[in-house]
């Protein structure tokens, strides 16, 4: 059985990386892994690469300590969003990297990180052009099932209203 | 190891509202044109925003290009649970007859015969009690306001409001009958109204005077043959010719 101080994650290619649980405790998933399956030797975090996980457990032990209240919804506007210099790390990093941080805040359920990671996206969007964004964040090539088939739109429901 | 690249279409939906929400006008619309070829219904999402709509001369060029996806992105939107369903977006031009039905077309659709349907035409009355005009439309797709004006129909025609409870009118549901708009009185009503009837004025009084001629005489004179009245005329002619030699 694991200890419930600490607790281990295991990456996508088998890394392990154990961290005091307290670190962690702004993560939905994790606190909710632990109230379910707290006994298990070690939770699983598919889909994360040992760099990205190892930068969000930097991130968590950075506000480890921080004493404000959770986050319920990452973009809440009646919020205002405070640049923290401690953060600067994540803001400097490449579109790539930054992506796949974005993507391992969603996957944790870290409103924090997911705030920082979509406020600092959102900013190099910001005056950018469709094709400039594209060049940014999507550089592979569109597979033929992803477009989206406009012709049979329409075709669905037309009389579905009807009633008698 | 090489590691899977990840690419903005990867993101999930709500990831994408979050950073649409940090977007002003301009730029959200360019961050949709990118994830519109990936899908389209996904990227619909940030209309919760409500920044589509703000006037903003910068997303001009961006619609002269894409205009009608922005249009089918405003539909979609409107329509969340075509989205739930994970449908193709749709056209704003059928947005009306989708989200409210037929019973709120200015016309009868030719399905029904050119002519509204019980469960249509009270929505041309006044509106139900304690919902104004605006509300039956808005409300006239749920379920529960279909109840509520059944309920109001039926109370309508209930025995204890007509005007004369030994005139039975026609069953609604039967025989639905046209509402005159401006009174909106039912036609059943206006029917057995005494003051709607007239009696038509006397005919003037056929006098030989006047030129009257027995109705045999007409219908023959109607009806003859051309040479049957030419034998009339001359017979008249002659027996004229008698009583002035005579």
């Amino acid at each position: 059985m694991s200890d419930p101080a600490n607790i281990t994650l295991v990456t996508m290619d088998g890394t392990t990386f154990t961290v005091p649980s307290a670190y962690l405790h702004r993560s939905k998933l994790v606190q909710d892994w632990l109230r379910s399956e707290g006994d298990k030797q070690a939770m699983e975090v598919k889909h994360v690469t040992p760099f990205v996980l190892q930068g969000v457990l930097n991130f968590c032990e950075i506000h480890a300590e921080d004493t404000s209240e959770p986050l319920a919804d990452p973009a809440d506007p009646t919020k205002p969003f405070e640049a923290d210099p401690r953060d600067d790390a994540f803001r400097g990093m490449p579109d790539d990297q930054l992506l796949q941080f974005t993507m391992a805040a969603d996957i944790l359920q870290i409103p924090e990180l997911v705030r920082l990671t979509a406020q600092e996206m959102a900013s190099r969007i910001d005056g950018k052009s469709p094709d400039q964004i594209r060049a940014m964040f999507n550089p592979d090539d569109l597979a033929e099932e992803d477009v989206d088939s406009d012709n049979e739109m329409g075709e669905v429901g037309e009389e579905g209203a009807i009633s008698k | 190891m090489n590691e899977p690249s990840t690419t903005i279409l990867d993101l999930p939906n709500e990831l994408m509202l979050h950073i649409a929400k940090h977007l002003p006008s301009p730029d959200l619309l360019a961050f949709a044109l990118v994830c519109r070829s990936w899908n389209a219904c996904t990227i619909s999402t940030i209309d919760s925003t409500k920044r589509w709509r703000e006037p903003d001369i910068a997303i001009a060029p961006l619609l002269k290009d894409h205009g009608s996806w922005f249009d089918d992105v405003l539909a979609d939107a409107i329509m969340p649970h075509r989205r739930r369903l994970g449908q193709p977006p749709k056209h704003p031009r059928r947005l009306n007859d989708h989200k409210f039905g037929p019973w709120l077309r200015t016309s009868p659709g030719p399905s029904t015969g050119g002519r509204f349907l019980p469960h249509q035409y009270p929505l041309l009355w006044t509106p139900a009690p304690g919902l104004s005009r605006l509300h039956d439309l808005q409300l006239a797709s749920s379920p529960q306001h279909h109840r509520e004006l059944r309920i109001w129909r039926q109370d309508i025609f209930h025995p204890c409001h007509r005007p004369n409870y030994r005139i039975l009118p026609p069953n609604p549901l039967s025989h639905p009958q046209p509402l005159v708009p401006s009174c909106r009185i039912p036609q059943w009503r206006l029917a057995h109204c005494r003051l709607a009837f007239r009696p038509h004025p006397p005919a003037p009084r056929a006098t030989e005077a006047s030129g009257y001629r027995s109705t045999r005489t007409q219908a023959l004179r109607r009806t003859a043959p051309r040479h049957r009245r030419q034998m009339l005329e001359l017979g008249g002619a002659s027996a004229q010719a008698r009583r002035a030699n005579g």
